[in-house]
């Protein structure tokens, strides 16, 4: 593996890539939506929630079920070893190889093998390797690794297949169509098949209490490498053990409904102990030297034990290699898992698996990339929050390495704000003008990109000034969070929200304790952002308890308040401590609010006819939140309103991410697939978060408003 | 019919299967039609029955528990195998195919045309159903019981679905169906 030093530099030749961004959206908006397809009428809530608590348990007794698993596993006849580390497990099957005989392998995918570097370990012996997955098979055949935990080739055009396959297999007119081009590798492989000394395959499941392997594939190369050859190695994970053959019935509901959009594959094998079929010399190396059938189990730690003791990074360990999560994240659906991967686990999720299996440079390297948008957590059959193992890796490189000067600057939105409000008429032009910023890049900030713009008189100092309203007889009694961004730099949709909720009967003051800690943890310093949410939750658990809603204006502090704080404060705050269940379930996105509070009844906004056009954009985390329609929900009580609401897309900005000098151009190139969709719409533009306005506003030059901006508008 | 056996033929067919429907004395007849050309064909132990009928119809066939040196030398040749299934699931078209004794594997891997025999009253109505009676009659069901739902697929080239890679091409799904129907 080439040494990588500059992600900027790879993120830039992907996407100057002239067939990678094709490729990849084409796959990833089919895969999106076989998948929906696939759990219309299923309860996925109630399946992944299921899994979990399956998984969950055998991690926390994946010690005892190990050693379960290896006594039946002996008791069969077979052969088991524990491997430490990856060199240990690779070793093992090259000196078994070496001490059989082996001279050919047939290998069926496995991305355990991989994370081992089990084909380097076997070619070294001499032993010439041969993957039979078709996708593997042309990664083969290319010289590369997998891109994707699914679809190995998933950066591959056919047209680039094509030529690869003429040049490798010395074809003068290869042929075009894919089922041409699959049969052509049918061909190739069958008598590999039949003459190879050893099989080697991973696993999807592994039952500790009948040492059943249970492998799901679609190819029928699984079935094959496992039937013929008289050596049959399979190298797994531990993680992947479960108690009970029962365990395994409701991961074969989720597993591939998830991964490919079916509702089964064409074969999950159930294999135990050694194969029925005597040792058949078809032509083998070995010919009919190997008088018994053989099953070696190579059980790989690499970490993995580690991992399962730390309670940040357990959650890695109920991954089940789906790559729902890659198909549903913008970074990697447009840079691929060459780029976005760490060898050779793509994605987030790939970025906790390097961390887990002790590639703790290839974590920091892409960690930067994930967006938070929580996408992938939303299909996760296992519900892991891929984001929030983003953040603790990153706050674990930041311990190691320190923070940069960039990364001490976009931690402090709240200092940002707090020393540029008060200079706003001179820092505004200055840093306006880009020949200014220039130097900005010095710290690794894009000058290109433009800064938000400070106003002097925060939503504070004009809350303060302008006194707080008496509304009679109010319905509700409402903390208006005050946020850096909207305090600092669009207090106007603060004075809106204000005077919006005061109008529908909701006595508001504003509840300004602490900046939310987002910028801070997405800069992976989570001790500032722990100490802030333990004020935060402290000044409004008390503010809760004395009747008040707390409303935000920002979805990502909501996303903060409402989400990641229980994730931040577990380890800190003392067991039994329901202060921040209280405050999650009391915190609400100010569309959401008034939304609810027109359909309780009590609302008494009465709103004036609007003849206008509103295309909405939904910010990922109101989307992550389950409220994703709320903005398009209030602009339709205006009467009168047309409401076109953009399929789904991150906008690519993401709080600082943006600013960043590697990943500006990775920031635009997501921005660009929204703006063709919001272009495609004339009429106001509207979103709720601060930084997807400032991105449509630099990517569309239109201007950008807020849900309450326009509600104020129409205010009778 | 019950409606569990038109489901399951319905799904069948959505993943690339072909279901058959047959009555208990016309077996042969279906079996024998479907190997047609596809010579020799790889019969199961449990399948082994099937043999001398088949001879008859001049069809030649070889069982997975044969001695080696005869599975060798018809391994490369066989074009069909036969099996037999414990159980299927109408909800998505899948047949539980055992181990089948000596060898039952081969005969569902290799070759292009898979037969499954299945007896209509062991149409279950879900998955989950199927995969209870794998987790009850494991025991019997020791070596390897795989799960089969269609050919073998891929769509690993720019994600467009191909039937046939290495396993079977074409799967079809004998239903014996029950007397009463």
């Amino acid at each position: 593996m080439a040494l990588r030093t500059d992600i900027g530099a790879e993120i830039h030749s992907a996407l100057a890539s002239p067939t990678l961004g094709r490729a990849l959206e084409s796959a990833m908006a089919t895969l999106g939506s076989r998948r929906a397809l696939a759990f219309e009428g299923l309860d996925f809530q109630a399946g992944r929630s299921q899994l979990r608590s399956i998984k969950e348990d055998a991690i926390e007794r994946n010690d005892v079920l190990l050693a379960r698993l290896v006594e039946v596993v002996e008791q069969r006849g077979g052969h088991v070893i524990v491997a430490a580390t990856a060199t240990e497990a690779s070793d093992y099957v090259a000196r078994l190889a070496v001490e059989r005989g082996v001279r050919l392998v047939v290998k069926s995918k496995s991305m355990v093998t991989e994370e081992v570097h089990l084909n380097a370990a076997l070619e070294a012996v001499g032993v010439e390797v041969i993957e039979t997955d078709l996708g593997e098979r042309i990664i083969q055949l290319a010289d590369e690794r997998p891109s994707h935990l699914i679809v190995p080739a998933v950066h591959k055009t056919k047209a680039e297949v094509i030529d690869l396959f003429a040049e490798k297999m010395g074809l003068a007119d290869p042929p075009t169509e894919a089922e041409d081009l699959t049969r052509l590798v049918r061909d190739d492989l069958r008598e590999r098949f039949l003459q190879a000394d050893m099989g080697v395959t991973g696993a999807n499941f592994v039952v500790a209490d009948t040492g059943t392997l249970v492998v799901v594939e679609n190819e029928g190369n699984v079935r094959l490498s496992t039937q013929l050859p008289p050596i049959h190695v399979a190298v797994t994970g531990r993680e992947k053990i479960l108690e009970r053959l029962e365990d395994v019935a409701p991961f074969l509901e989720l597993l591939p409904r998830s991964a490919t959009g079916q509702l089964l594959t064409s074969y999950v094998s159930f294999i135990t102990g050694t194969p029925s079929t005597p040792p058949l010399d078809l032509g083998r190396a070995t010919g009919s030297t190997v008088r018994e059938r053989e099953f070696h189990l190579v059980i790989v730690d690499n970490g993995r034990g580690a991992a399962a003791a730390d309670p940040e990074l357990r959650e890695t360990l109920y991954c089940i290699r789906c790559g729902a999560c890659l198909n549903a994240c913008a970074p990697y659906t447009r840079v691929g898992g060459h780029v976005y991967g760490a060898d050779p686990y793509p994605g987030g999720i790939g970025c906790a698996w390097a961390q887990v299996t002790g590639d703790v440079e290839g974590a920091a390297h892409i960690n930067g990339l994930c967006t938070t948008c929580s996408r992938c957590t939303e299909v996760c059959p296992v519900n892991i929050d891929i984001p929030w193992l983003n953040t603790v890796i990153r706050a674990r490189a930041k311990a190691e390495g320190g923070l940069g000067w960039r990364d001490r600057m976009f931690a402090r939105a709240d200092l940002l704000g707090a020393v540029l409000s008060p200079l706003a008429p001179l820092a505004n032009p200055l840093m306006a003008a880009r020949a200014a910023r220039a130097p900005m890049r010095l710290i690794g900030i894009d000058p290109a990109r433009r800064p938000p713009r400070y106003e002097r008189e925060t939503l504070e100092a004009w809350f303060l000034r302008r006194g707080r309203a008496r509304v009679p007889r109010p319905e509700r009694r409402v903390a208006l969070f005050v946020d850096c961004f909207v305090n600092h730099n669009l207090p106007r949709v603060g004075r809106a929200a204000v005077v919006t909720l005061e109008r529908a009967g909701a006595e508001v003051v504003l509840a300004h304790t602490s900046c939310c800690g987002r910028p801070a943890m997405s800069q992976g310093s989570l001790e500032i952002a722990r100490g802030w949410a333990a004020n935060n939750v402290e000044e409004l658990a008390r503010l809760v308890d004395e009747g008040y809603d707390i409303v935000c204006l920002e979805p990502s502090c909501l996303s903060a308040l409402r989400d990641d704080y229980r994730r931040l404060l577990e380890t800190t705050l003392p067991a039994g401590d329901e202060r921040v269940a209280l405050v999650g379930s009391n915190v609400y996105d100010v569309t959401e609010y008034l939304v609810q509070a027109a359909r309780e009844g009590w609302s008494r906004l009465r709103l004036e006819p609007l003849v206008e056009r509103f295309v909405v954009h939904g910010h990922c985390h109101q989307k992550a939140l389950g409220i994703g329609s709320a903005p398009a929900e209030l602009l339709r009580l205006i009467p009168g309103v047309v409401v076109h609401e953009v399929e789904a897309l991150c906008c690519g900005m993401v709080g600082s991410f943006g600013y960043k000098v590697e990943y500006s151009e990775l920031s635009q190139a997501l921005g660009a697939r929204l703006f063709t969709r919001l272009n495609e719409h004339e009429g106001q533009v509207v979103t709720c978060g601060i930084s997807c306005r400032s991105q449509i506003e630099m990517g569309t030059e239109r201007l950008v408003a807020h849900p309450v901006e326009v509600l104020v508008r129409a205010l009778r | 019919m019950s409606t569990h056996t038109d489901v399951f033929a319905e799904r069948l067919r959505a993943v690339g299967g072909v279901p058959h429907m047959v009555r208990a004395p016309g077996l042969l007849d279906a079996v024998a039609g479907l190997i047609d050309a596809h010579q020799p064909v790889l019969l199961t132990p449990q399948t082994a029955w099937l043999a001398s009928g088949l001879d008859e119809w001049g069809i030649e066939s070889v069982v997975t528990s044969d001695p080696p040196a005869v599975l060798e030398s018809a391994l490369r040749r066989c074009g069909a195998g036969v099996t037999g299934c414990v159980a299927a699931a109408a909800s998505t078209g899948t047949v539980l195919v055992g181990p089948e004794g000596v060898g039952g594997g081969l005969a569902s891997s290799l070759p292009e045309r898979h037969v499954v025999l299945l007896r209509e009253t062991d149409i279950h109505a879900a998955l989950g159903d199927v995969l209870s009676v794998l987790v009850e009659r494991f025991g019997d069901l020791d070596g390897e019981a795989v799960l089969i739902t269609g050919p073998s697929r891929t769509a690993d080239i720019e994600m467009m679905s191909v039937v046939g890679v290495h396993g079977p091409l074409s799967l079809d799904v004998v239903v014996i169906l029950a007397e009463s129907t």
